[in-house]
């Protein structure tokens, strides 16, 4: 085995490894004897392994760090990191297991609406760093009658919850104090999407959110309106839909996001 | 007339002033104020996003000022082949934003599939030599472009060194045709955590091969009789760092040079004053590489 290849083997297990204060021998041993306290010289370097990764998680999901206060948000990130390794050199999307990991974490079941919160704020930076795509206009998207299928927005994400998720969201996701609230436990549709400059997180009727699920998955007008009409036999499907196309939701050339 | 850093192919000139990162905290005050600079440094890989509004800011920042794009993710010194969709997402942006600059490091951040995220030291030995070159060529010929690899910072030493950092850097821009991007607070970092001198270090890089340099500042740990110097980017220009930037420059001739400040990041003015400091020093130092060239 070649030195350097020795040498990265072993420095890559350990800073991959959960945070502790042992530096194996394999690396104390290359170090030159000269060097004085090893065990400390290579801590810098798994600290700052740690912290960047730490940070990157940080600054994807504020709100989830504000409902769980600093300290279990760092608990949580370091335990995260330990088992989940970024394979890219890009941390643009770091942190996409993150939601699953925090609902399967035990000590935030006090918490049950935590989860959703953090896919929340990873949609938001999926749509944040999406392709960008000019909109098709009311009067585009409905050229084409009752046949056409309608691809939304590259950045659009959709996503439901049996919470006020987005409204927990906006009350923590900056540092401005609030009163206690009561939020009714209702279910959410929500639609997370930047047709321009801003993202924009929009709370959909049910029937709306039936139709774009039917409209992403490929469906043609008229089956994305009778899917709408099925969940919402109340729902006025030509008002709706031609409310999400004023405000950009659809496009007019298919194209899903290419991952990174 | 101002110096230009000596030309080179594949280098584009870019004026042998200050630079500054920039941060997209800054973003909306550089686009207003638009202050002179001599170019405007990023990490490519903070733009590997398909779309949104980093592109949309980098766009109008390329169309006032020459871009410099500072890889910290190629992963140079790395044992195992580089990452061909890194590579190629480097390749898009490089088609798309055509910066004056293209840099990486002298060091590996990625094993067995993994990014580690930070720029980790290698033992300075032929072996490790050769492998550095052949990834150097590999990014230069996949970009076509001339890139620059900067000296890193550093913690340990290790015992299988066998070829002096400076002469490393040499060596590896003489045998694959890059230039080189000194890092001054490097330089500084490494010399007080390891006891060399930084005078010393410095005047072994030949000055013909240095492209850009790089300011930053450092923290120092102080455990009992334990010291050690940080490399977080995340303060002023120490004043010795600023003494070695100015008998450097003062001997190679100004170059374009970067402001760097990466954690705890001011506002924009901060980072301008460091700028005009070091375009002060440029002055006083003049062109004496165009005399030479």
């Amino acid at each position: 085995m070649s030195t350097l290849r020795e040498f990265q083997t072993a420095m890559a297990g350990y800073l991959t490894a959960t945070p502790g204060p042992n530096v194996p021998e394999a690396l104390r041993k290359l170090l030159l004897p000269g060097e004085s306290r090893a065990d400390r010289r290579f801590t810098i370097y798994k600290n700052n392994v740690y912290a960047r990764l730490v940070d990157a998680l940080r600054d994807t999901f504020p709100a989830v760090e504000r409902l769980v206060g600093e300290e279990f948000f760092r608990f949580a990130a370091v335990e995260y990191i330990a088992k989940t390794s970024p394979k890219i050199a890009t941390l643009l999307t770091y942190g996409a297991e993150f939601p699953g990991f925090l609902a399967a974490l035990p000590p935030t079941a006090g918490i049950p609406y935590l989860a959703d919160v953090a896919r929340l704020e990873f949609a938001y930076l999926e749509a944040y760093h999406a392709r960008d795509a000019s909109p098709l206009g009311r009067a585009a998207a409905i050229v084409g009658g009752d046949d056409v299928r309608l691809p939304l927005h590259p950045s659009a994400r959709l996503m439901t919850s049996p919470f006020q998720v987005s409204r927990i969201w906006e009350l923590n996701r900056n540092e401005a104090s609030f009163d206690n609230v009561t939020l009714p436990q209702l279910r959410e549709y929500l639609l997370v999407i930047r047709p321009a400059r801003e993202v924009e997180v929009r709370r959909l009727h049910l029937g709306a959110y039936a139709m774009l699920l039917a409209f992403d998955g490929g469906a043609s007008r008229a089956e994305a309106r009778r899917e709408a009409e099925w969940a919402d036999p109340d729902f006025d499907f030509q008002t709706h839909f031609a409310t999400l196309a004023d405000t950009g939701t659809f496009v007019g050339t298919s194209g899903k996001d290419r991952p990174l | 007339m101002r110096s230009r850093s000596p030309s080179c192919d594949g280098i584009a000139p870019v004026p042998a002033r200050a630079g500054i990162g920039v941060k997209p905290a800054h973003y909306r005050d550089l686009l207003r104020t638009k202050p002179a600079l001599a170019f405007v440094e990023v990490h490519p890989e903070n733009y590997m996003g398909a779309g949104g509004p980093p592109h949309a800011y980098l766009e109008v920042i390329a169309g006032t000022y020459p871009l410099s794009f500072h890889g910290v993710g190629m992963s140079l010194a790395g044992a195992e082949p580089l990452d061909r969709g890194h590579l190629s997402r480097w390749r898009s942006l490089i088609e798309r934003y055509e910066p004056a600059l293209v840099s990486e490091h002298i060091a590996w951040s990625r094993f067995d599939g993994i990014s580690l995220h930070d720029l980790l030291p290698i033992p300075y030995t032929n072996e490790s030599l050769k492998l550095v070159c052949e990834h150097i060529d590999e990014m230069q010929n996949t970009l076509g472009r001339t890139i620059l690899v900067e000296n890193p910072s550093t913690y340990i030493s290790f015992r299988q060194s066998e070829i002096p950092e400076p002469e490393f850097m040499a060596q590896a821009a003489h045998r694959s045709g890059c230039g080189l991007l000194i890092d001054i607070n490097n330089v500084y970092v490494s010399a007080c955590n390891h006891g060399f001198d930084p005078c010393i270090w410095l005047t072994r890089i030949p000055g013909n091969l240095v492209h850009e340099i790089h300011l930053a500042g450092h923290s120092v740990i102080k455990e009992d009789e334990f010291e050690v110097r940080i490399d977080d980017h995340g303060s002023r220009v120490s004043p010795d760092v600023w003494n070695l930037y100015q008998e450097t420059i003062a001997r190679i001739g100004a170059r374009p040079t970067l402001i760097e400040w990466d954690t705890d990041v001011p506002e924009l003015a901060v980072l301008l004053e460091e700028a005009n400091r070091a375009n002060e020093l440029a002055t006083q130092a003049g062109d004496a590489y165009v005399d030479v060239a």
